[in-house]
């Protein structure tokens, strides 16, 4: 437990000190959701037949995009860093252990999610005028459920990745499929069925529809949640045997 | 003496490419003993199984009894390694990296007296990424040290140095090992061997061409033609030409 606490605490450290990633974490979901709520016309005014307006979408796509700029970029970078420096091998010479170094990516990007994921929440319902969750229950376990999914695909990028650029490039990537099945250019019931349909079956749209769901509709719904373990599991059990050292 | 490295016999591939075919030597208990030879020769690929990084293909490797790739858990904290590149993390300060490091091993040395030793202590709340090549190279040894190692490996320890860091590295690992701890450098550098090695062993072509002390080495050429005395790098110099050169025939 204590080489993980001082990994975590190395982790923390290079964090906390490299402006990029926490403009990456914070600045880009909150400027996104401040953006649309008062610069981009017409998103107060409703889109569908219950009355929510886009920006009550936009909402949920914030939860989405802070958790994509965590999970997708942020953590890979990480890593893919660590291997292209000789940091993954300087490790690997001492009792830390594999396990333990990701482990401790992990705990650092889940603290990162909670803190701008709840910071998003608190701006959207008291700042914005979004309405309060009507399940906060469910909205959290869809949240983690489906940040743990995007942190999974995350890991197959860092297992791979030989360098930063090419986590950041990949994860970039992702990231644009991610906003485009989430509904950021096509919110709500303006997205064609087609596209919710698949958006449906993969992270970052089942992440946005349940979120949605739990939050305006007080709702959990069983496949979204089936959905996001499947794939908080396949894609991180995949990395653990892709994983390179160097 | 008591044996701290066996290698015998080493063969190591990367696919369909052999880079060590036959590497043997043996490394005593608290000595220095040298590991050199040319660019690409395979002293790293060495080094690896002797820390367990990497699987020996056929041969065997004992470090302190056991054998690393097997036991690695074990041979993680007996074997303390400096890397060939000083890979640390630069938004750290030099105390706040040896305090994470002390934490993966279960007996680490006390980080105030090691950075003491090291003479690391006015850098303490330095940035890694602030430091000169001396310093990082000084800060890179503390990490390996920093478990209570028995061995210590430091892989081009000197390389880019200023003559004068170059003397302070050096002093630094005779300090280290008057502290009874097995030293394996691998160096380029003949007048670092020289200095520092009670022994050494020389890999060409991933083979062990030479294994005796300094002294040897220098007597299987210590004239030159015209008479005068050779250095240990010209001694060296041509015993790796006259191997190259047998080597280029047999495989002709």
């Amino acid at each position: 437990m204590r080489e993980l606490a001082a990994l975590v605490r190395m982790d923390r450290i290079q964090l906390m000190r490299n402006p990029t990633a926490l403009v990456m974490i914070l600045v880009v979901p909150f400027g996104l959701l401040l953006l649309q709520a008062y610069l981009i016309p017409g998103t107060r005014t409703p889109v569908d037949a219950d009355g929510r307006t886009a920006i009550d979408h936009f909402a949920a796509i914030a939860l989405l995009v802070a958790a994509m700029s965590v999970a997708l970029t942020n953590y890979p970078a990480s890593i893919a860093g660590y291997r292209e420096t000789g940091m993954l091998r300087r490790l690997d010479a001492t009792p830390a252990g594999a396990g333990r170094v990701l482990l401790s990516q992990w705990v650092v990007s889940v603290v990162c999610l909670v803190l701008a994921m709840g910071a998003l929440c608190a701006l959207a319902v008291w700042v914005i005028g979004v309405p309060a969750p009507e399940n906060p229950g469910a909205l959290v376990l869809v949240a983690a459920l489906g940040a743990m999914s995007l942190m999974s695909l995350g890991s197959l990028i860092a297992a791979v990745a030989a360098n930063v650029p090419i986590a950041y490039g990949s994860g970039a990537l992702l990231f644009m499929a991610g906003l485009l099945f989430a509904g950021v250019w096509t919110p709500g019931p303006l997205m064609p069925q087609a596209l919710r349909d698949v958006g449906s079956v993969i992270p970052p749209g089942a992440m946005t529809q349940g979120v949605f769901s739990a939050w305006f509709e007080g709702e959990l719904p069983l496949m979204t949640v089936v959905v996001l373990i499947v794939w908080a599991i396949v894609p991180a059990a995949f990395a653990a045997r892709l994983f390179r050292w160097r | 003496m008591t044996t701290a490295v066996e290698v015998r016999e080493l063969r190591k591939t990367f696919g369909s490419t052999e880079v060590l075919h036959d590497v043997t030597f043996s490394v005593r208990q608290g000595e220095i003993f040298g590991i050199l030879g040319p660019n690409g020769a395979g002293k790293t690929t060495t080094i690896e199984c002797i820390v367990g990084a990497q699987r020996p293909t056929s041969g065997t490797v004992e470090v302190l009894t056991r054998t690393p790739h097997v036991d690695r858990g074990a041979i993680r904290q007996l074997v303390g390694y400096q890397l060939q590149s000083s890979v640390l993390p630069n938004a750290l300060r030099v105390r706040e990296v040896l305090e994470v490091f002390a934490r993966l091993y279960p007996a680490p040395r006390d980080v105030a007296r090691l950075m003491d030793e090291t003479g690391l202590t006015p850098l303490a709340r330095a940035r890694v990424g602030t430091l000169s090549g001396g310093q990082r190279q000084r800060l890179s040894i503390a990490l390996a040290l920093v478990g209570s190692p028995r061995i210590v490996v430091l892989d081009e320890l000197t390389t880019g140095l200023d003559p004068q860091a170059r003397l302070a590295m050096w002093e630094l690992v005779e300090r280290v090992s008057g502290g009874g701890i097995t030293v394996l450098l691998v160096s380029h550098a003949l007048d670092e061997v020289e200095r520092l090695c009670d022994r050494l062993t020389v890999v060409l072509e991933g083979r062990t061409i030479f294994t005796g002390t300094p002294h040897e080495l220098h007597e299987l050429a210590p004239t030159a033609p015209d008479g005068g005395r050779r250095s240990l790098q010209d001694a060296y110099l041509e015993l790796i030409e006259r191997r190259s050169d047998a080597a280029g025939t047999r495989r002709n």
